[in-house]
């Protein structure tokens, strides 16, 4: 019955704007390679991304920004309201790494690592290597390809 | 909480001793990852409904390499029915070049799932057909059996174009384009994505300045044009409220002269549409869709007119409008997916004035159709469905233009798996006469039948990892033909169309398309039998910070058996993320397919048939592009 439903679904168009699997696959690859943990904590406020990572066993959802390894940024005012609250935390490396997905967005804070973003209608990848070091992060080779100096 | 944040320090330090083991992780290549990511999550994999009919689909990623600024570009590629132009240089792909005013009022064009209908005057192709298409995420065409739900008034080709996603493409783009005889584009837009909802409003200009059509006087035939086209539209989770507006001022080129030397021919449009749209529930769907349309008609010549025996002068004045409403259900019941509706359609002529002064209306001003559908897909297995189809439209006319009711019936059969997949449809339609052709032909169409169309189709695909082919056969027969009826032969047309198209993707950089297509027409305008053969060859390749982009359409059929040629070349340089120029070539050998517009010597008022005017709907052009995104 359940593989009935699913084409159904699958013929009908689907429900959903992300593709849980690919979408998942890739995030688990960046978060993992930006924080050396089992399980990356993510906070996200948007509700897409939220349904997508529930079906991670690598990924952890969090309630609030400032306990989260990763902070997954989708629109400007998320990104405001994020970096008003970073504001008190003492020391950069003490503070959830930033990541958007949307390249206008690294523009606005020096914090925000990288970015997964579309163009064109295809996917972008981009990691700002001066940004990463200021985090201590070293990203693997497979990466390389994907880093830019300064934005 | 200071424990937490130590702790976070010294784990980001463990990163550089763990870089050696991650790598063993990174199995999969992060390019094919991408890749995959792309293909899976095109937004156009969002919008196919497989059940809607055969596809031909060109994705953001297509379109932009394409680089297809208007929809012409796109619609010049397709199979069975592409891109043409009539004698008042208007978009009609199923033109005869004969003298009747429009014939494409069975391709049906969608924004974002909503009809665009210019009402009285017709299908929305009419003037949509070549629109400025920067707003557009993606387009898919559905061939010959769209289904029901969709349409209040039957199609045998639908056009959905969806637009871009502020998720997706936030921020703003200046586009400027720049190309022979002065050719000229300008396109703003700018989209958002804010917490509870998004915008999006794309502003584009168009001056036109086309290659000039030779009809042996001093004075060629023109269709250049100037067009303002606004697209624009505020979403949340479950309501999303459109508004268009084009204006479009365009040179008619033949026009209503019968040899095709008007001293005047010019057709100013100007159009509104506004929709919006709510999910009541997660079944329940409404929509309310609003079109309004100017038209102003300036037609002068030495000798009587087409359609007007007694003038030779015409300057009208048209409005008309449309309102339409609809209430749809869908609901999962076991292995059913029911789809259900009803719709209603009022078209009206609202006025008519003749040399600036409003006359009284035709009796016949008011068109109103009524439909409902019933559509039930059930699932035989996990891999077959069975699909049913019922839809019936009732069509009120006034000033005692009679009636019509019209069936369609669609059954079909869908097989997927993960290489394989096959959809048969056996179907029969029914289409009714315009309002425009009754005014035309009043004598032809006072009692003229709706045209009964009975088909099947078959589409057959595999694919595998980087490549998939697919077969597209479709047998169809007219009964009650609506052409034929108002040229009095009663011979009814008999189709046979296929279409195999075949793709690689060498990487992500580098893909080549192939497209073939063959028909074979009996009875079909005056001929006894027509066989036309098309073929479209697209490579796309990258090279670093450039995009290179060859297009290659050839036209045939068995009229003269004469090769047409129409070579599309472009190369992108993507000079930074935000910054790209672009210079491309249209119909780069000056061979593209061409339509003929026949005349008619009137001189001594008896008709002597003049030989026909060979004119291309794609101009030969250079362009080059500047993008800026911000």
């Amino acid at each position: 019955m359940k593989k009935i439903l699913i084409l159904l679904i699958l013929v009908y168009g689907q429900l959903f704007a992300l593709e849980k699997e690919s979408t998942l696959k890739i995030y688990n690859q960046i978060f993992s390679s930006l924080v050396s943990k089992p399980v990356v904590s993510v906070y996200t406020n948007d509700k897409e991304y939220k349904d997508v990572f529930s079906y991670s066993d690598k990924i952890k959802l969090v309630d609030t920004a400032s306990v989260a390894d990763i902070v997954l940024i989708t629109n400007r005012l998320t990104l405001f309201n994020v970096m008003k609250e970073r504001q008190w935390m003492e020391q950069l490396d003490e503070k959830p790494i930033l990541f958007v997905t949307d390249y206008r967005l690294l523009k606005y804070s020096l914090d925000i690592v990288g970015a997964f973003y579309w163009r064109k209608g295809r996917s972008q990848l981009l990691f700002i290597k001066d940004r990463l070091n200021q985090y201590h992060i070293s990203l693997p080779q497979e990466y390389h390809a994907f880093m830019v100096d300064t934005l | 909480m200071l424990y937490f944040f130590k702790r976070k320090r010294v784990e980001r330090g463990l990163i550089l001793l763990c870089l050696v083991s991650f790598n063993i992780l990174y199995a999969q290549n992060v390019d094919s990852m991408l890749q995959e990511y792309n293909k899976k999550n095109a937004l156009s994999q969002k919008t196919i409904d497989e059940n809607k009919g055969h596809l031909i689909l060109f994705t953001r990623e297509k379109l932009e390499k394409m680089h297809a600024k208007n929809l012409k570009d796109v619609f010049k590629t397709t199979p069975v029915i592409y891109y043409h132009e009539n004698r008042y240089a208007l978009p009609d792909p199923l033109t005869s070049g004969s003298i009747e005013p429009y014939r494409s009022n069975y391709i049906r064009l969608y924004v974002d799932g909503v009809e665009i209908t210019q009402g009285w005057a017709g299908s929305g192709v009419m003037l949509y057909g070549d629109m400025n298409i920067d707003f557009v995420d993606h387009i898919e065409f559905y061939y010959m059996i769209p289904s029901f739900e969709s349409s209040v008034e039957p199609a045998f080709l639908t056009i959905f174009l969806y637009s871009k996603d502020p998720k997706r493409d936030s921020g703003g783009k200046i586009d400027l384009i720049g190309g022979s005889r002065g050719y000229n584009e300008q396109t703003f837009s700018y989209g958002e994505q804010r917490e509870d909802f998004s915008y999006m409003v794309n502003l584009s200009h168009t001056d036109a300045k086309r290659e000039k059509i030779d009809n042996g006087t001093p004075t060629p035939l023109s269709r250049d044009f100037e067009r303002l086209q606004l697209f624009s539209y505020i979403k949340n989770e479950d309501q999303i409220f459109h508004l268009q507006v084009m204006k479009k001022n365009t040179d008619s080129l033949a026009g209503a002269s019968w040899d095709a030397t008007p001293l005047v021919s010019k057709i100013d449009f100007l159009n509104l549409h506004m929709d919006y749209g709510i999910d009541f529930t997660e079944n329940w769907h409404a929509l309310l869709s609003y079109d309004w349309l100017k038209v102003d008609t300036k037609a002068e010549d030495e000798l009587p007119l087409i359609g007007f025996p007694n003038t030779n002068r015409l300057y009208v004045r048209t409005k008309n409008s449309t309102l339409t409403g609809e209430l749809t259900y869908k609901k999962i019941i076991g292995k059913h997916h029911i789809n259900a509706g009803i719709k209603g359609r009022d078209k009206r002529l609202d006025s008519l004035e003749l040399e600036g002064r409003k006359v009284a209306s035709p009796a016949f001003n008011s068109e109103k159709i009524a439909s409902i559908f019933f559509q039930d897909q059930y699932a035989l297995t996990a891999q077959q469905l069975l699909s049913l189809g019922v839809s019936y439209n009732y069509i009120n006319r006034n000033g005692g233009i009679e009636n019509d009711s019209l069936l369609q019936l669609r059954l079909g059969y869908i097989y997927t798996s993960e290489a394989w997949s096959y959809k048969t449809y056996l179907y029969r339609t029914q289409v009714a006469i315009e309002p425009l052709m009754r005014y035309f032909y009043p004598q032809n169409t006072e009692h003229i039948k709706a045209q009964t169309t009975l088909g099947l189709t078959q589409e057959i695909a595999y694919k595998k990892e980087n490549q998939g082919v697919r077969l597209i056969l479709h047998l169809m027969q007219d009964e009650d033909s609506l052409l034929q009826n108002t040229y009095g032969n009663p011979s009814d047309t008999k189709y046979f169309t296929s279409v195999l198209n075949y793709n690689y993707d060498f990487d992500k950089d580098n893909q080549v398309n192939l497209q073939l297509y063959y028909a074979h027409y009996e009875d079909i305008f005056n001929l006894d039998t027509l066989d036309d053969i098309s073929g479209y060859f697209s490579f796309f390749n990258t090279y670093g910070d450039f995009d290179f982009y060859n297009g290659l359409v050839w036209h045939r059929n068995s009229l003269d058996w004469e090769n047409y040629f129409d070579w599309t070349s472009s190369i992108t340089w993507n000079i930074s993320d935000e910054l790209t120029v672009t210079l491309k070539g249209d119909n780069i050998l000056n061979k593209a397919k061409e339509t003929d517009i026949y005349r008619m010597n009137m001189d001594n008022g008896i008709p002597t048939v003049m030989s026909p005017l060979s004119v291309s709907p794609i101009d030969q052009r250079i362009t080059i592009e500047l993008e800026y995104m911000f």
